[in-house]
């Protein structure tokens, strides 16, 4: 047996017992001891073979390290290894491992921010509830991402949070910007004097991202979830929200969005608006002015038009005129419909079909609303004929390809565009399609470069030829991906590029006409 | 907070879900923390559903988790005497033998348990041979109950039988007591399933020498706190389950004067003297039973999911829940993940055994883990790996022991009064040091390590709770 006696050396057993176990591991020896030479363990040496010469002189603050196998150099060699390790400190690697690792849980995550204010919530539905309701309990505001949340949950959490002066934007909520600090998919927008309470998240954006662009800001832009304003819910994120806006020095003008409400919160939204100090903007996409009128709110038409009339209303403006261009001299005037279809072939009899493929849902749901007070269409937003199979299109139809029959599993369109690839390449190869309308999203957590897989779907196409595309894109040009690059980079593609939404509609309706009133009726 | 605040303050967000939102947000350089989630193991649709009306719940559960948490905490465990089992503990009958961990027969028992049982018989007299004692074991000639069922905690195999001496330990605060055996030493020992003849006459000796000492010393000093004493070794070094040096250290410097003062003879006062020098665990039993007045405090409080009792017999590992009065909650022991000594590997280990976890229960040992840099090795081999260990815990732990603080956490309490939700919500399972015992009878300790408690177990208590009180 191969001995070594450092004497009066004293390491606690737990580092001994490490050592002994690594050395039988490493060196693959018959035994490997280490440990202090007290009369206990002098007889386990003894049981091991080490001779009565070693043993004699040993005291009980010597420590003994000892290795028994055949093979003397091997045995030797370990020996010589745990005498190292004995009196070596820990190394650098066992160093770098031990950083902490992350919380897993909200409470972990308090333990770490104790003043952590707001919670974020992206949790599949089914364990949403469960981290809102903790995130409530343990005094935070929450912005609950993850749809899939039952009425019942969303009725509860939002009646405590109402109770407790805590904000609890969503479920379903895809977007909002608190004290400048994006929440889910938000648009990089400056600071200013307009809040937004929206229950519409692509909504939320195409208002917030206009208003930055034609130079004004928002102070606060808070998101409800879609179904806030069911009589279910009865709007209480959106009262609660309003009332946090009208109680805020830095908010002088608010805009509300949503579809349209039902009956009672509609009531009690106008009650809201009327009882209210501010100039207040009302987009319930699609809904009847006149009640919001009634009540001294002022009713826009479009998104796009509740951002104008929001920074109309700001007290210190001084002009009417609104620039959504963000004063960008490359983008190109799109032109009318009449242009875009004098600049083309005469598309034939057959050709008539508008076809929305759009990723924010709002935006769907502006196209399908304005398109509806004119032609027949169809769509999976609830507005003009509900459409059969989304994926196989015929005539006028808008498809929100973020709805929740298409995200179940997999990424939204905003983050993975594949599925309205698809679409794109279907529409433009078929030949009953006039106009395909896109929707491109900026903004921080969106496609980090979303205009590139819409040009390389349409390099295989002549974009002299029809269908034409026209877009719009949503978003600033602080945001990560450059509102400008995007635009452009459709632009050279043969995209005809809008300033808004609306905008784009608006153009896609103007060529659909053109193209009708020269070429027979079909509607 | 309230929402109008909202707005004037600087955001701090906690991130649970996409990655992605994380990053938006750090970009902006705003303060935020993302939270490591993954959907929570073993759990249905129907048990999901179940968690997520609890949550609904959480005011009351959190109020009810803190009355536990404080009762816990408030306790002061003081020692205050020696006695024998069968005149001191209720329900120590004759015949009857207490044993570690939640209840189990003799056919289930573990090898190590069923050595102790043995010695344990012979020590009575209720067998002549350790043969003799596993016949009538099997025969069902001695009654088994679990020592958590009595006031009780033993170490390891954990037999207590009646004519055994115990420590009496008091709560001052609540008025309960708690009992436990006492420390045997080093080498091969009962608690480790060894009933050598040596073993026996240990017993023997600790019955007829050393408790008429300690108990003569204890009562000379009015008693020891053992609150104060858990205190102060954890700022030695000690985490007091599977280091109890410094604890045992100050405990004999506070029985000095007392154990001086004995009327017994020199002889046997040196005798006395001599053991416990060399038994650094002397202050694990008495530290395990104000561990267990503290728990018991804790014990019967309506809608509180805190962990009252974690314990292992070898066989089972155990959980009792505050709001769900005596119930066990068991699931297979585990193997313990540990360091060995000479001669022995994983191989000849039993199963996780011993009441000692009380310790974790009550907020120490491995949850202390950042208190005892000198047994990393056990978790990693940095001081650095054992705070991780100790601040890991504060995840499923409803507060900071005011009492028992960590010099290297800047002397934070530690982390106590495990909740059982957040044990099954986040995934983390409490993380517990242990000595190891050889899987056959008689043979004794072969090393020592670490063991998280079985999520089975946890998975089963909230499926009762639920049951309770939805």
């Amino acid at each position: 047996m191969e001995v070594v006696t450092l004497s009066d050396t004293y390491q606690d057993s737990v580092k001994l017992m490490r050592i002994a176990n690594e050395a039988r591991e490493s060196f693959g020896v018959e035994e490997a001891v280490a440990m202090m030479g007290t009369q206990e363990n002098k007889d386990i040496l003894r049981n091991l073979g080490a001779s009565d010469g070693v043993l004699a002189d040993l005291q009980p603050d010597d420590l003994i390290l000892g290795v028994k196998d055949d093979d003397v150099g091997a045995a030797r060699e370990a020996v010589e290894w745990m005498e190292a390790e004995v009196s070596g400190a820990a190394g650098g690697e066992a160093a770098e491992e031990s950083t902490r690792s992350p919380p897993k849980s909200v409470y972990g995550a308090l333990e770490r921010h104790p003043d952590a204010n707001l919670g974020l919530i992206s949790v599949p539905g089914e364990y949403a509830t469960r981290e809102a309701w903790k995130a409530l309990h343990e005094g935070l505001h929450v912005h609950i991402f993850s749809d899939n949340v039952g009425l019942e949950h969303e009725r509860k959490l939002k009646s405590y949070g109402r109770d407790h002066d805590q904000l609890v934007m969503g479920p379903d909520s895809g977007t909002a910007i608190i004290n400048g600090v994006p929440l889910g998919f938000a648009n990089e927008v400056d600071g200013g004097a307009i809040g937004v309470v929206s229950a519409a998240g692509s909504g939320l954006q195409e208002v917030t991202s206009l208003i930055d662009r034609a130079g004004a800001g928002i102070s606060q832009a808070i998101g409800t979830g879609g179904r806030d304003l069911d009589d279910e819910i009865g709007g209480i994120a959106m009262q609660q929200g309003f009332e946090m806006l009208a109680d805020d020095d830095a908010t002088e003008v608010i805009v509300l969005v949503s579809k349209p409400p039902d009956e009672r919160t509609m009531d009690d939204i106008l009650q809201l608006v009327e009882d209210g100090d501010h100039p207040v903007v009302v987009e319930f996409v699609g809904s009847d002015p006149a009640p919001i009128e009634a009540v001294g709110g002022r009713p826009a038409s479009s998104l796009a038009d509740a951002a104008r009339q929001a920074i109309t209303a700001l007290p210190d403006r001084d002009t009417s005129d609104v620039d959504f261009a963000d004063g960008i001299t490359a983008f190109t005037s799109p032109g009318t419909g009449e242009d875009i279809v004098d600049r083309r072939d005469h598309p034939g009899a057959g050709r008539r079909s508008l076809r929305g493929l759009y990723s924010g849902g709002t935006l769907c749901s502006e196209a399908a609303t304005i398109l509806a007070e004119d032609v027949d269409v169809q769509s999976n937003v609830g507005v003009g004929t509900p459409i059969d199979d989304p994926l196989s299109p015929t005539g006028h139809a808008m498809i929100d390809l973020g709805a929740d029959e298409f995200t179940r599993g997999r990424p939204h369109p905003m983050i993975d565009s594949s599925i309205r690839d698809d679409q794109l390449r279907g529409a433009l190869t078929d030949d009953e399609v006039l106009v395909v309308l896109l929707d491109v999203i900026l903004g921080y957590a969106a496609h980090e470069d979303p205009a590139t897989p819409v040009v390389d779907v349409m390099e295989s196409v002549d974009p002299g030829e029809w269908p034409v595309v026209v877009a719009s894109v949503v978003g600033t040009r602080g945001d990560p991906q450059g509102w400008e690059d995007q635009v452009q980079t459709l632009a050279d593609a043969g995209v005809v590029v809008c300033e808004s939404n609306a905008d784009a509609v608006a153009l896609a309706r103007d060529v659909q006409a053109t193209v009708a009133d020269t070429g027979g009726g079909h509607r | 907070m309230t929402d109008d605040e909202l707005f004037e303050e600087d955001l701090d967000v906690v991130n649970v879900g996409l990655d992605r939102f994380r990053d938006a947000i750090a970009s902006t350089g705003t303060s935020v923390v993302d939270v490591d989630w993954s959907p929570p193991p073993g759990v249905d649709e129907d048990l999901n559903d179940a968690l997520t009306a609890l949550a609904e719940e959480g005011e009351t559960i959190a109020a009810a988790t803190q009355t536990a948490f404080e009762r816990m905490t408030e306790a002061t465990p003081i020692w205050t005497d020696i006695g024998t089992a069968r005149d001191e503990i209720p329900g120590m009958d004759e015949y009857t033998l207490f044993h570690a961990g939640p209840p189990v027969t003799w056919d289930r028992m573990s090898g190590p348990q069923r050595g102790a049982v043995m010695g344990a018989m012979v020590y009575e007299g209720w067998a002549d041979t350790p043969e003799e004692a596993a016949e009538l074991a099997a025969a069902g000639e001695v009654e088994f109950d679990p020592c958590h069922d009595h006031q009780s905690v033993a170490p390891m195999a954990g037999i207590i039988s009646p004519s055994m001496p115990v420590f009496i330990v008091e709560n001052e605060t609540h008025g309960n007591v708690a009992y436990s055996n006492l420390m045997e030493g080093r080498g091969e020992a009962l608690r480790f399933g060894a009933y050598a003849e040596d073993v026996i006459e240990r017993l023997h000796w600790m019955e007829e020498e050393l408790a008429p000492v300690l108990q003569s010393a204890v009562r000379h000093v009015d008693g020891v706190n053992v609150k104060s004493h858990i205190a102060r070794a954890l700022q030695m070094g000690d985490e007091v389950h599977n280091r109890n040096v410094a604890a045992t250290s100050i405990l004999l410097r506070t029985l000095l004067p007392g154990l001086v003062a004995s009327d017994e003879p020199p002889a046997v006062k040196q005798r006395v003297a001599e053991f416990l020098e060399k038994t650094n665990l002397t202050f694990l039993n008495a530290g395990m039973a104000g561990n267990k007045a503290a728990a018991d405090a804790a014990a019967g409080v309506e809608w509180s999911s805190v962990v009252t009792v974690m314990t292992r017999n070898g066989t089972d590992f155990g959980i009792r829940i505050s709001g769900l009065d005596d119930e066990w909650f068991t699931a297979q022991a585990p193997k313990v993940d540990g360091l060995y000594f000479p001669e022995y590997s994983e191989e000849d280990a039993a199963r996780d055994m011993g009441d000692s976890t009380i310790a974790e229960t009550a907020g120490v040992g491995g949850f202390a883990m950042a208190a005892a840099p000198a047994i990393t090795d056990f978790v990693g081999g940095t001081p650095q790996d054992a705070v991780n260990r100790t601040l890991e815990m504060y995840e499923i732990t409803v507060g900071e022991n005011p009492n028992y603080t960590i010099p290297a956490l800047d002397f934070r309490g530690t982390p106590t009064g495990i909740d059982m939700l957040r044990v099954i919500d986040s995934g983390v399972r409490p993380f517990i040091n242990t000595g190891i015992a050889h899987k056959e009878p008689g043979v004794g300790q072969v090393g020592a390590g670490l063991v998280h408690a079985p999520r089975e177990c946890f998975l089963q208590a909230i499926r009762s709770y639920t049951d309770r009180y939805l």
